[in-house]
């Protein structure tokens, strides 16, 4: 019965969702007065600005520290960010039905993103237990392969779905062949750079693809469902039995998750003290750089738990503006998909939002400690070059979809 | 959260169920309504996570707020303050202060990347400048301890051991998690000078001052530690603020190192002549020289034998040769260290534990000048004499006779000229220039007990100097009262026997005595400064009382000036005592130990020069001298030529006296050896290629000596009938002589027969920890 009365809101929202787009397609003169959605561009450079003062406000301790000079990753975090708007104004401009031209051509991309992966092997850097970094030969920098994995996934099962027809793509046979795309690249992931968080990110942009391209809607109900009692049997069973966790570190991970007083493990201590932060920042936060926890007791607190440095510093009201923001942004992304021109462009933008909202929500749902911690980076505000710089990419397909959909519209 | 999750999930789902069973929108339709519905659900879950953050504030923030304050550590780092200086009155440093650096690794810094771009640059470094530290270990170290932040792997490194690395990290930005941690040693530049007058340090070297300066002046010497506090401004950005240390202050010692130098080397010559001479070990079991200015109380110079060396103050090799000392808990409970007649060799330090050793270290680091009681002798008769000039008891012009022992009560004191006959006539002048027993009993006895007493307080023999190093002995129990002292006590004192004193009691009330009748406060520092050099005080000279008159003094410098010089005739005691070309004046001490029979003997000399305007006073105790016959004076008064022939032209004074040819021969040979040593020599100022006797390379004008010989053992004194009184045989003569050994032990300087009653307390060989 609940279920009903949810059902009949949700379709009262759905029919407001699509009087907004009818005015919208009303006012279609003004919206393409632009070349691009100035708003979406907007919510990104604010997400940058913002994530580069954070970086700087959680780091400089750590950096001051550890390298003797507080802006040490403020630095390098502003280069990798203005080389990320560089690639992003270039991927606006680059036509990209080039990928659909060839039948074989999204197969290479697909190949490409899996043989990234297999660049760990002679190239790979190992830091914090992990060989996820590879080294750029001459430049000295490095780069997460995951990250372009992920980018070249979004785009690989866009051009594939596409490439399939509504019909097939709803049964099983043409669902199971993108998921078990998805899955090698995963597995991959997994296996090659022991990263978990990128394998299962991979994972949910591929099964919300396959969700948004399908007419289907009856197995996906039964596989969220399937999941979560797997998810919950799996916790159960580590809450049931201390000893079960041994061995595993993953298992030990959800222990330590279910009891992190009594866990020595770091990633349950990293878990409390970014609570402690929460708790700690209050409603209005501690104020801008005044967050105790980022000097020493959070490990790098410029990465995975920058967002418990900002609920320090700006307090629930700081945090809860930035998620906001990041509604805007997906928001943007919504109406950029709505008004994609063919259903490529439309599956890419979706595969896209999906990524940025998988992010999103997996980061705080660690700070806050609702799921284990995996070790996710919130989009454009973590510390780290690759993610910056390949989420600016993103950025800029979108805007090449949104800069394509108003030059048609003109057209029209 | 997961049902949150749920929730969500099943509102997306139902929303499209009825879309599709309406049949009615295309598949495009389908595909954007999917796409809000995703949207939605994020929607959904956001909100969760927003009332997740809402709820960990309300229900646990202030829980949280007190974890985080508690937790809260301000990275702070302590920096050491300096311990002052001490330094000679010529500014020569005694006692410093050094800067070193303990290695620290921080093994977190070093593993900060997996590929050990950090790790193996600094251990490569490391190991390139400092050969001691095990690499192979460091590593495993810092890789199975990755989280470790603090490791102290060398320690107290000069900055000279270190500089070539911190060069090294210089240049090398990938050499990190090295640091080093400042602290401070103490340094005693001139090694085993003056050891037991400075003490040494304990705690870091900077605090803990123990024995001497270092634990008397502990407060001035130390300062505040200063503390280094990193914090976060309010622009978010990391602050140093430096409280700093507040150095210890400076103090100036009245030593002057050189002739403190000669001193030692001449006391350091007499054991080398004499260790293992007639018995095994030292050349003495004790050997002290105290040299004073009579004209302010302060310490010129003041060592005693063995010394050690303050920076190694554990090295037990200075304890080689010294008697054994072991600990014996006594009757009222308290631990006691009582001298063994063994002589510590090598082969018993290694057998010994460490608490043994400690007992023996105890004494080593102990000042005997302050700190070791005996019975003075011979020297106290100037006191006894000026006593009873000051008092009026006597004129100065009475005249006595010695037959060569006094009857006493029923005691038979003799003199040291028992066996021929006395002394004969005797003059106050002679009877201390002689050092007549029996003229001092008489005049003693003319004092009488009140009078005694008194002018022993008054020369504050039973009280403490109160002189500025740490460990000074008590004498209050050591010394009679007028309640206590009896007829033979008396008679005992006025030679210098039966009661206790320190060296720097003895020396103290000397100078008063020949300085006009000032008793000066003995002092060894008389400045103390800050670290910049500003004086924050000077100690000025300390007049305490009037000890006898202007007039009472002259006489006193007149006498002494005839026991060591021509005016004292030919059986003046102090004569060998005077340094070529120079007046002085003086005193010699003999004095028996407890037990009395044994023969074990203090010899002693206690001067001053120049004889007619006395500027420095000098005391020299011999105890238990490493001879078959102990009761020789003339080598405490070799002993103290030696150190006065180099100390007066050093301080400036002039010679007064004419030189004889064998005398000038002497000096200039004396001059040669000096230049060689200092030009030549391995230039650490040992004269260890000497190894004749210094003392017989003069010819000496042989006279009988003052202080007699050792009394024949007559075997007819086993036929002797036993006084039941005093348990000796007592021969026709009245003769007392021991029942079981048959010695007459009245047969040295200070004849004192065994039955004359002693103050209980006089054991000075023994000691109470703390004393």
């Amino acid at each position: 019965m609940a279920t009903g009365r949810n059902a009949k809101q949700n379709n009262r929202s759905g029919e407001i969702i699509k009087g907004n787009f009818k005015n919208a397609a009303e006012s279609i003169s003004s919206y393409a007065q632009t070349d691009i959605d100035m708003n979406l561009v907007f919510i990104v450079l604010f997400l940058l600005g913002f994530g580069l003062l954070m970086v700087y406000s959680a780091s400089s301790y750590v950096a001051y520290r550890d390298y003797g000079n507080s802006s040490y990753y403020f630095k390098k975090q502003i280069t990798s960010d203005l080389l990320g708007l560089v690639c992003m104004v270039v991927t606006i401009f680059i036509p990209l039905g080039i990928v659909e031209k060839n039948k074989n051509f999204k197969f290479l991309i697909a190949g490409l993103a899996n043989a990234v992966l297999l660049l760990v092997i002679p190239f790979g850097v190992e830091s914090h237990g992990a060989r996820r970094w590879i080294q750029i030969p001459g430049i000295g920098g490095r780069l997460q392969p995951a990250e372009i994995t992920k980018l070249l996934m979004i785009v690989f099962l866009a051009a594939m779905i596409n490439s399939m027809g509504n019909a097939y793509i709803s049964s099983w046979k043409g669902f199971l062949f993108c998921m078990g795309m998805a899955s090698l690249s995963s597995l991959l992931l997994y296996l090659l750079t022991d990263n978990l968080s990128s394998a299962l990110i991979v994972f949910m942009i591929a099964f919300v693809m396959c969700f948004v391209a399908s007419q289907d809607f009856k197995k996906y109900i039964f596989l969220v469902i399937l999941g979560l009692a797997a998810a919950g049997a799996v916790v159960a069973y580590v809450a049931s039995d201390d000893s079960a966790s041994e061995g595993s570190f993953r298992l030990t991970r959800i222990s330590s998750w279910l009891h992190p007083e009594n866990s020595a493990e770091t990633s349950a201590h990293q878990m409390l003290q970014g609570l402690y932060a929460i708790g700690n920042g209050g409603w209005f936060g501690r104020g801008l750089g005044q967050s105790v926890q980022k000097v020493s007791v959070l490990p790098e607190p410029q990465n995975d738990m920058i967002f418990a440095v900002i609920c320090e510093e700006l307090g629930i009201v700081g945090a809860i503006s930035l998620m906001i923001m990041f509604v805007l942004l997906m928001y943007r992304m919504l109406l950029i998909a709505r008004n994609a021109k063919d259903r490529f462009s439309f599956l890419l933008v979706s595969g896209i939002m999906a990524h940025f909202a998988i992010q999103v929500i997996l980061n705080i749902a660690v700070v806050t400690g609702s799921i284990p911690n995996t070790g996710v980076s919130l989009p454009f505000i973590s510390y780290g070059g690759s993610s910056a710089l390949f989420l600016l990419i993103e950025v800029g397909i979108v805007l090449n979809v949104d800069r394509v959909s108003r030059a048609e519209s003109r057209e029209r | 959260m997961a049902s949150n999750i749920n929730k969500s999930d099943n509102g997306k789902k139902s929303e499209n169920k009825k879309k599709t069973s309406r049949g009615t929108y295309s598949a495009k339709q389908i595909r954007l309504g999917k796409l809000s519905a995703l949207f939605a659900a994020m929607l959904v879950i956001l909100v969760a996570l927003a009332i997740r953050l809402v709820k960990i504030v309300n229900d646990n923030g202030e829980e949280y707020q007190r974890i985080v304050l508690s937790n809260q550590r301000y990275d702070s780092v302590i920096i050491p303050f300096r311990r002052g200086d001490i330094v000679d009155c010529k500014g020569t440093i005694l006692a410093t202060s050094e800067k070193v650096y303990n290695l620290v690794v921080d093994a977190s810094v070093m593993m900060t990347y997996d590929d050990d771009r950090y790790l193996e640059p600094t251990l490569n470094a490391l190991s390139a400048c400092f050969p001691d530290i095990n690499i192979a270990e460091l590593r495993s170290f810092v890789v199975n301890n990755e989280s470790n932040h603090y490791r102290i792997l060398e320690k107290r490194l000069t900055y000279g051991q270190i500089s070539e690395f911190l060069t090294m990290q210089e240049n090398n930005s990938y050499i990190r998690g090295v640091t080093f941690e400042e602290e401070y040693r103490r340094v005693y530049p001139m090694g085993t000078l003056c050891s037991t007058v400075l003490g040494y340090t304990t705690a870091n070297n900077n605090s803990g001052g123990m024995y001497g300066l270092e634990e008397y002046y502990e407060s001035v010497l130390t300062g505040t530690d200063g503390r280094e506090y990193g914090y976060q401004n309010e622009d978010a950005t990391l602050e140093r603020t430096i409280k700093p240390a507040v150095d210890g202050y400076t103090i100036h010692t009245t030593i002057d190192s050189t002739i403190q130098r000669i001193v030692e080397d001449k006391l350091n010559a007499f054991n080398e002549t004499y260790r293992d001479n007639y018995r095994a070990g030292n050349g003495a079991e004790n050997l002290g020289c105290i040299i004073m200015d009579v004209n302010s109380g302060e310490i010129l110079a003041m060592a005693d034998f063995p010394g050690y060396n303050p920076a190694d103050y554990m090295n037990t090799d200075p304890l080689i040769g010294c008697k054994y000392y072991e600990a014996v808990v006594n009757a009222g409970g308290y631990t006691e260290y009582r001298k063994t007649t063994d002589v510590i060799t090598q082969e018993m330090l290694d057998q010994m534990t460490q608490d043994q050793i400690n007992v023996n270290l105890y004494n080593l680091w102990k000042n005997q000048c302050i700190s070791y009681t005996y019975e003075p002798g011979s020297t106290a008769k100037p006191f006894t004499v000026a006593a009873a000039l000051d008092c009026g008891a006597i004129t100065g012009d009475e005249v006595y006779t010695c037959n060569g022992a006094l009857q006493v009560s029923n005691y038979y004191i003799k003199c040291h000229t028992y066996d021929s006959g006395g002394d004969g006539v005797v003059t106050v002048q002679d009877s201390i220039a002689w050092s007549c027993n029996v003229a001092l009993m008489k005049i003693a006895q003319a004092l009488g007990t009140d009078n005694m007493c008194k002018y022993q307080r008054i020369f504050n023999l039973g009280l403490k100097t109160n002189i500025d190093l740490a460990g000074e002995a008590r004498t209050d129990t050591l010394v009679y009262n007028p309640q206590t002292m009896g007829p033979v006590d008396l008679a005992t004192n006025s030679f210098g026997q039966n009661f206790n004193a320190t060296m720097i009691q003895m020396i103290t009330g000397f100078c008063s005595l020949i300085n006009g009748g000032y008793y000066y406060e003995p002092h060894i520092v008389n400045q103390i400064t800050d670290s910049t050099g500003a004086i924050i005080q000077n100690i000025e000279p300390r007049v305490l009382r009037q000890t006898v008159s202007e007039s009472v003094s002259e006489r006193m410098r007149q006498y002494c000036r005839a026991t060591v010089m021509e005016e004292g005739g030919s059986r003046r005691s102090g004569r060998n005592a005077r340094p070529y070309g120079y007046a002085i004046g003086g005193k010699t001490g003999t004095a028996q130990t407890i037990p009395r029979e044994t023969g074990q003997i203090v010899i002693s000399f206690m001067g001053f020069a120049p004889a007619d305007d006395p500027e420095i006073a000098i005391y020299v105790v011999i105890d238990r001298p490493n001879f078959a016959k102990q009761d020789n004076v003339k080598y405490a008064c070799l002993l103290c030529r030696d150190i006065l022939q180099e100390v007066l032209p050093y301080m400036g004074i002039y010679m007064t006296e004419p030189l004889t040819d064998e005398e000038l021969k002497y000096l200039e040979e004396m001059q040669l050896e000096n230049t060689l040593r200092y030009t030549q020599g391995d230039g650490n100022g040992e004269s260890g290629s000497q190894t004749e006797d210094p003392y017989e390379q003069i010819e000496m004008t042989q006279i009988t000596d003052s202080t007699g010989e050792t009394a024949n053992v007559y075997p007819r004194w086993m036929s002797y009938p036993i006084d039941p009184a005093t348990g000796h045989r007592v021969g026709p003569d009245g003769t007392h002589y021991d029942a079981d050994t048959g010695e007459l032990a009245t047969a040295t300087s200070n004849i004192l027969d065994d039955s004359i009653p002693v103050n209980d307390n006089l054991d000075s060989d023994n000691y109470t920890n703390g004393n």
